[in-house]
């Protein structure tokens, strides 16, 4: 563990963001997909489906491609009110789906089912570390992601995953950006602790 | 062992730069090499693994959400269930038929009685609870089922329901709502004054943290009959008795159908005789 050593090293770093945005397209997008317009509507679901069904598997819907489609849907019905840009109609679907996951959790219980990830959540040391050298899989980085709170979870998965802005996960989630900002660095800070134990750092 | 980790995640997080943790966060370039690790498994969140790749869901998703944007109908139940796959339409019906309890008891309109027809039925309340919703930033589901036992008399209840909401949001707000569910324990007349503050969240403009610090100087209020009125709480039976059934209270607004304001004068700080209810009191 090198402590406290600052060069200015660059990492290569892959583009996470393997999807789309509308950009420039938004408008006329939101115009028809307000008339009801169906290629409207199939750009959006291009436009964001990836990053919503990956924000409710990594919040542990059992369901995720439902949920996300559901998700849409209620925008659909509430689209005629919706007036703003790229960025809020994003947080606007987030908050959704935010609150899905939260409603959905009380019915069924306090915790997100991860269940069939829980039970082999130790002793897997050697499958990380080997691993690590090459890209994780979404079921490993699940399990590493299951060190965190459930909301320094969300704030990773809402931000790195969904790439939202720190103003976007904070409306999101309802609570402050300080907050946000306090949590997402927790949660960095704990990850980096938790993977230096497996013994994974370079 | 919990706070050991804690302690020296805090030794690193002192250290940790704002820059670096939005960049490892955004899959820019850092500086500190100890978030090399971080960054391998942030980059594996890659929502392209999440696409479907048939292109078959988008498709039926379009189809289906352009005709809903369309016509504005709601989801129809039968459809959400090939969705579904059958196995959960009590999880769409619950809280629409709570929201249906709710708008009922709380408005007076009788949409409970449409309910059968879940479509168009709820189609409007689906809307309102959206509004209220977006609103608020809260978890509007808790403040309904808050508000359906609040209506049955179980207001402790209801109070610790929202406490639990709040804890997220306000621990200020959360700490009022508990100490008022604790008073309002011994104080059974409390009931209508808690659902008025219901009714105020419900229906208020106003977002998240003022939101809290309001719900929490209404808890304050809540179960002590408002100010300067101690010995009417602690007597325990006149302030809220004649609100105990919410159609009481609303008979007046029931005319106009002035459900929206109906909340907002925040009755239950002004506890000595500024409610309806109590003016009206023969």
């Amino acid at each position: 563990m090198s402590i406290g050593i600052r060069v200015k090293v660059s990492y290569p770093i892959t583009p996470r963001y393997g999807q789309p945005q509308m950009g420039h397209a938004f408008e006329e997008v939101l115009a028809s997909a307000k008339k009801g317009e169906e290629w409207a509507w199939s750009q959006i679901y291009h436009s964001v489906s990836g990053q919503l069904v990956g924000y409710l598997t990594l919040r542990g819907s059992p369901e995720p491609e439902d949920q996300a489609s559901e998700t849409l849907l209620q925008v659909a019905r509430n689209i005629g009110s919706f007036e703003g840009d790229e960025d809020s109609f994003r947080s606007w679907i987030f908050v959704i789906a935010h609150r899905r996951m939260i409603d959905s959790r009380r019915r069924t219980g306090r915790r997100p089912t991860t269940v069939e990830l829980e039970s082999e959540h130790h002793g897997e040391v050697g499958d990380v570390e080997q691993e690590a050298l090459a890209t994780l899989s979404t079921e490993e980085v699940t399990r590493l992601l299951e060190i965190l709170t459930e909301e320094q979870r969300e704030v990773i998965v809402l931000r790195a995953l969904g790439d939202l802005s720190l103003e976007q996960t904070a409306e999101v989630m309802g609570k402050r950006v300080g907050s946000i900002k306090a949590m997402q660095r927790r949660a960095i800070s704990r990850l980096r602790k938790h993977l230096d134990a497996l013994g994974v750092s370079p | 062992m919990r706070d050991r980790d804690d302690y020296s995640d805090e030794m690193f997080t002192m250290r940790l730069s704002d820059e670096d943790v939005e960049a490892v966060l955004s899959g820019r370039a850092f500086d500190d090499p100890e978030l090399a690790e971080v960054a391998r498994v942030l980059n594996a969140l890659d929502p392209q693994r999440f696409v479907d790749e048939t292109g078959e869901r988008a498709a039926v998703f379009a189809r289906r959400a352009a005709a809903v944007a369309r016509t504005g109908e709601p989801v129809k139940l039968a459809a959400t269930a090939r969705y579904r796959r059958g196995l959960s339409l009590t999880p769409r019906l619950a809280p629409a038929a709570v929201a249906a309890i709710f708008l009922f008891a709380t408005t007076g309109v009788a949409v409970a009685s449409d309910s059968s027809v879940p479509g168009n039925a709820l189609y409007g309340i689906d809307r309102a609870l959206e509004r209220i919703g977006i609103g608020d930033g809260g978890d509007i589901e808790r403040i309904e089922e808050a508000s359906v036992l609040a209506e049955q008399g179980d207001s402790a209840e209801a109070l610790k329901l929202l406490a639990e909401t709040f804890d997220n949001e306000s621990s200020q707000a959360a700490d009022a709502l508990l100490r008022a569910s604790q008073r309002i324990n011994e104080n059974a007349a409390a009931n209508a004054e808690v659902a008025d503050m219901l009714d105020w969240m419900a229906n208020t403009d106003i977002r998240n943290r003022e939101f809290g610090q309001n719900v929490a100087e209404q808890a304050q209020e809540l179960g002590k009959g408002g100010q300067g009125n101690e010995d009417s709480g602690q007597s325990g039976e006149a302030p809220g008795q004649n609100k105990e059934t919410p159609g009481q209270t609303n008979d007046q607004d029931q005319g106009s159908q002035g459900s929206q304001g109906q909340g907002q004068g925040n009755q239950g700080q002004g506890g000595s005789g500024t409610t309806p209810g109590r003016s009206n009191k023969p």
